[in-house]
């Protein structure tokens, strides 16, 4: 038998998981807290010198560090202070220069949508549902810490800082809502598209498969279906795409009039096929 | 208190209770990221509570609950081993049985193990936190602890304090 210094052992244990898994304040990605069914993805990118910002997706959260983004670059020093390199844009600008552009408004992206699924299918958009700010970033400001300054007389000094605690905001992509048609068969859709932040990749959420994969060109596909256990022939397939670029398309797709589940089955099989809504979100037209 | 402000200061904490709670750090991650984007759209509520660090804690406890969160992937993928027997020397094989038979554990009975055992809750806290009533967490402690094979009368009452402080 064990005893409870077993299960706090246990706990420990944990949380020195937790600690080595986490260098804080990290990068993170979370999807729509309000987008159906997705559970909302977290990614963490390579973690970074000093502050965080966050990117709120439809509802979602990114946490980024100055240091991908620009605003105020701090390089550590030696002894522990940071020097204030020229400041960048505050936005969070991808550090590379080839980082994707989403549609930045709804229409946008309902048009590319359309386009790239030419015959495919047709959709219908639902306004209350979708979203012209699909991303909100907020960059978090930067931890307090020391600013080595130049005095007049040539020589230098470390002043502590302390960071305004206001973070700033930003909008990335767009996310559409409504059904989609294709065969004879109407299912409800979610779609967002949005920059994601660096070292992201595509995730399955709550699902009874889930398939992840890299293709040739660097982008990690997820594919997973979900089974609605509270409805009778009620199934959602997602597909997440992440490019190396940060184009994340990530699509629901059900058989239910909303792809979140608790809600009537409008179709007995989903509009299109995995395979289907895979190229669709892989298109290189996005 | 802004909402950095409660991040940069709560943040390693969260994690560590979703870790705890979920045994999986990237679960934790998920989690803890979530929570985090859905209490930045409601911060002006939240940072003017007179406990918010407990507010979000509890918003981590319902995600893990929620049944968006019920990801095939999320569960045990292992069977954990056997009994170990304590020998003094096996700590370490004790402790990741532990933690293999945590994650067997139903969610809502890890997640009652957890607030009474590592937040240190009383059962009358427990039941407010997951909404049920006091006698449906002890059942829920006690077929836990079962299946963690725990025997209480062995137990230092001391072990009982919380891990995290509230």
């Amino acid at each position: 038998m064990n005893t409870l210094h077993t299960l706090r052992d246990a706990f420990e244990k944990l949380e020195e998981r937790a600690d080595a898994a986490h260098v804080v304040p990290p990068d993170f990605t979370v999807r729509p807290a309000g987008r159906p069914h997705r559970s909302n993805l977290a990614r963490y990118g390579a973690p970074a010198a000093a502050a965080a910002a966050v990117v709120a997706v439809a509802g979602g959260v990114t946490l980024w560090q100055h240091g991908h983004g620009g605003a105020i670059a701090h390089q550590p020093a030696a002894d522990g202070s940071t020097s204030v390199a020229p400041s960048t844009p505050a936005r969070s600008t991808p550090k590379r220069p080839a980082r994707y552009v989403p549609p930045s408004t709804v229409g946008q992206l309902e048009a590319k949508t359309r386009a790239i699924l030419g015959r495919l299918a047709t959709i219908t958009v639902d306004p209350n549902r979708s979203t012209d700010c699909g991303a909100t970033q907020i960059s978090l400001p930067p931890a307090p810490g020391k600013v080595t300054v130049r005095l007049p007389n040539g020589a230098t000094t470390s002043v502590p800082t302390v960071p305004s605690l206001a973070p700033n905001s930003d909008c990335s992509g767009a996310a559409l809502g409504g059904s989609l048609t294709s065969a004879g068969r109407t299912g409800g859709f979610d779609l967002d598209v949005f920059t994601a932040s660096p070292g992201s990749t595509a995730r399955c959420d709550e699902s009874t498969t889930c398939i992840t994969r890299r293709s040739a060109n660097g982008s990690t596909v997820a594919t997973s279906t979900w089974a609605d256990g509270s409805v009778p022939g009620g199934v959602t397939y997602q597909v997440e795409v992440v490019r190396p670029d940060g184009a994340d398309v990530l699509m629901h797709l059900s058989t239910e009039t909303n792809p979140k589940g608790e809600s009537s089955v409008s179709s007995s099989q989903v509009p299109l096929t995995l395979a289907q809504m895979t190229t669709f979100a892989a298109s290189d037209r996005w | 208190m802004e909402f950095s402000e409660y991040v940069h200061a709560q943040h390693p904490a969260l994690l560590r209770f979703a870790t705890v709670l979920t045994g999986q750090t990237w679960l934790a991650e998920d989690l803890v990221s979530d929570v985090l984007g859905r209490a930045f759209e409601r911060w002006t509520d939240i940072g003017a509570m007179e406990r918010p660090h407990a507010y979000v804690r509890r918003m981590v406890v319902n995600e893990h609950l929620s049944w968006r969160r019920r990801r095939q992937r999320s569960t045990a993928q292992a069977e954990p081993p056997d009994e170990v027997i304590a020998d003094g020397a096996d700590q370490h094989v004790e402790r990741e049985a532990m933690i293999a038979l945590l994650a067997r554990l139903p969610r809502r009975q890890r997640a009652a193990v957890v607030l009474r055992y590592y937040l240190g809750l009383s059962d009358a806290e427990v039941a407010a936190e997951l909404g049920c009533r006091e006698s449906t967490v002890r059942s829920q402690i006690a077929r836990a602890l079962r299946t963690l094979r725990i025997d209480l009368t062995r137990s230092d009452s001391l072990v009982g304090s919380p891990l995290e402080t509230r």
